[in-house]
């Protein structure tokens, strides 16, 4: 994951031909890319959409967000998947635009996940972290590729991740045990690297579950891909707003970088 | 037909529109998702003589009509851009306006000889002197008219290249201070810096900032900005890089009728890269409207 990105991201208008709402205020969003003037790029796991909300001035920023799925990329009718969660302004507007609605992308952008060349991955999701990491389950079903997927949420209510629909090995749970298995995401992937022996762990999820994941991965010497979280601005690295510090005192530019990065680059911010 | 070219202080653009500082990165970033067609000139982000990491995260936050930020000037330094990046920017051919920035008038001295010396595409040196003078307890530059001054002299004497000076509209009265950059031997205002704004969480009480506050840029403080540009204009009549808040073509008569020669965009970049293109295809239907054959017909002609 080294050496400079190309940039590919294109601006497109595509037509919203799903939106349901999912788990709480957890919303699939389906995108039509067939009407869309610009030929999007196929998107990599763990690369992600700059999503405009909303046209005019009021609301200048796009909000980042990262791919779910994609569907017949190759044909025509193809799709992409979103899943936004209802937080503040532009993500609620996203959620309650109708189907037939238009939405602007920008993207594909960043670096997505490296897919593992040999052995079992485990895939670590904490809450939305399930967002790319469902994505790069299904690719690595495309390509048969093994897996063990644990997908980890604070509680029923707000808990997405339909494992039955996947190849790979996995489980729901949530901390305080109201669906799925009782645990967290960190505890249970622990419990897998105990069971099994893994060349690749990735990992999406809140900053500290993120930063105990990796160190749980470098203790076991496991090469680790984190998905980082940033406040952005642009998406395309002109701005510096999403820059953090990497552990080797240089700055992580998380959009145009990353947003995967090696655990190793990555200093974790204390979570108040 | 409408010609969109402008002479900014002796510098012969195609357009007026010009990239704000800080919006543009090292120019290199943008060129690869949009042609820089329609565009008069790039404002690089600001350099400084050392490399700077910039501010703790979060380092922006969107509000209503625009955003905060608190980057903190992070930067490559300036002989990382001149070895880095300065080749591909003069390969790209556009005018570069390069920003600098510094804690003493020695450094900003220093940094315009340095910039100067540059071969190719670079046709003027923007001053950012909304950054602390170390020498003076911290206050920044642009908020006393002697400094400001005195950083604007520092740069006309150690470069032969145009000077703009940056100011602040968060200041006492801005046209002292307009007044005293021209003094100094400026060649033109860019007008205006960020205001300084905060916001907070209000359910965590946490800042939306992780240095507290930042400043605060897009269309909600263009009202600010274009008294700015009419004020400065009017007491100075050096020619002006006006903006702040530009969203459309209409915006950018507007700015021209305060007093701007050549208008900036810079929070718009944000929402879509290629704002500027899209600005440069609207601005000649509207300037049909106005009469105006050329930009140089609009600069100033605000009827009061």
């Amino acid at each position: 994951m080294n050496g400079a990105v190309k940039l590919s991201g294109r601006c497109g208008r595509c037509r919203i031909s799903r939106s349901d709402k999912v788990a709480g205020s957890i919303h699939l969003v389906e995108l039509e890319i067939r009407d869309c003037p610009v030929d999007l790029e196929r998107p990599r796991p763990g690369q992600f959409f700059q999503v405009k909300c909303a046209d005019g001035p009021e609301h200048i920023l796009r909000r980042p967000l990262s791919v779910h799925g994609i569907t017949q990329w190759d044909e025509p009718g193809h799709s992409l998947e979103l899943l936004v969660e209802d937080v503040g302004w532009g993500t609620h507007r996203l959620c309650s635009l109708s189907v037939g609605s238009e939405v602007e992308l920008l993207g594909p952008l960043g670096r997505g996940f490296e897919m593992p060349r040999a052995g079992k991955a485990l895939l670590v999701a904490g809450g939305m972290g399930i967002a790319p990491l469902f994505f790069m389950a299904r690719e690595m079903d495309h390509v048969d590729a093994g897996y063990d997927l644990v997908a980890g949420f604070k509680s029923g209510d707000c808990a997405y991740a339909p494992l039955a629909c996947l190849k790979g090995g996995g489980v729901l749970c949530t901390e305080d045990g109201s669906a799925g298995e009782k645990g967290t995401a960190v505890g249970k992937a622990a419990g897998y690297m105990e069971r099994s022996v893994y060349s690749m762990i990735y990992v999406c999820g809140p900053e500290a579950m993120m930063a105990e994941m990796s160190r749980l991965a470098e203790k076991a010497d496991i090469p680790c891909q984190v998905s980082l979280v940033s406040r952005m601005a642009c998406g395309i690295g002109v701005c510096r707003g999403c820059a953090r510090p990497g552990r080797n005192g240089d700055n992580l530019c998380v959009c145009r970088e990353g947003p995967v990065f090696d655990s190793t680059r990555v200093e974790w911010i204390c979570v108040q | 037909m409408v010609d969109l070219s402008i002479k900014l202080a002796g510098i012969d653009l195609k357009s007026p529109l010009v990239l704000a500082s800080g919006t543009a990165g090292y120019g290199v970033e943008l060129a690869s998702i949009c042609g820089y067609s329609g565009l008069g000139a790039v404002t690089l982000k600001s350099l400084t003589i050392m490399p700077r990491p910039g501010n703790r995260s979060p380092r922006v936050w969107e509000t209503t009509g625009g955003m905060l930020n608190s980057i903190g000037l992070e930067n490559a330094g300036v002989d990382a851009f001149l070895s880095d990046f300065l080749p591909q920017l003069n390969e790209l051919g556009v005018p570069l306006i390069v920003s600098i920035a510094g804690e003493t008038a020695g450094e900003y001295a220093l940094l315009a000889r340095r910039i100067s010396g540059a071969p190719g595409s670079i046709v003027a040196i923007e001053v950012n002197v909304s950054c602390p003078n170390v020498e003076k307890g911290g206050l920044m530059f642009g908020a006393e008219p002697q400094a400001s001054g005195a950083v604007t002299s520092a740069v006309v004497e150690n470069t032969g290249l145009p000077v703009f000076t940056k100011l602040s509209a968060s200041v006492f009265d801005i046209v002292r201070i307009a007044e005293a950059v021209a003094a100094a031997g400026a060649s033109g205002l860019s007008l205006i810096n960020t205001l300084p704004g905060m916001a907070i969480n209000p359910v965590t009480g946490y800042p939306r900032l992780g240095t507290v506050s930042g400043g605060l840029s897009g269309p909600a403080i263009k009202p600010v900005a274009v008294k700015a540009v009419w004020d400065c204009y009017r007491a100075t009549g050096l020619p002006v890089i006006g903006g702040g808040g530009v969203y459309n073509a209409l915006d950018v008569v507007e700015f021209m009728r305060a007093g701007a020669t050549a208008v900036s965009i810079g929070t718009a970049t944000f929402q879509n890269p290629c704002r500027f293109e899209q600005i440069a295809c609207e601005l000649p239907d509207i300037m049909n409207r106005t009469g105006a054959l050329r930009p140089a017909d609009l600069v100033g002609s605000v009827k009061v």
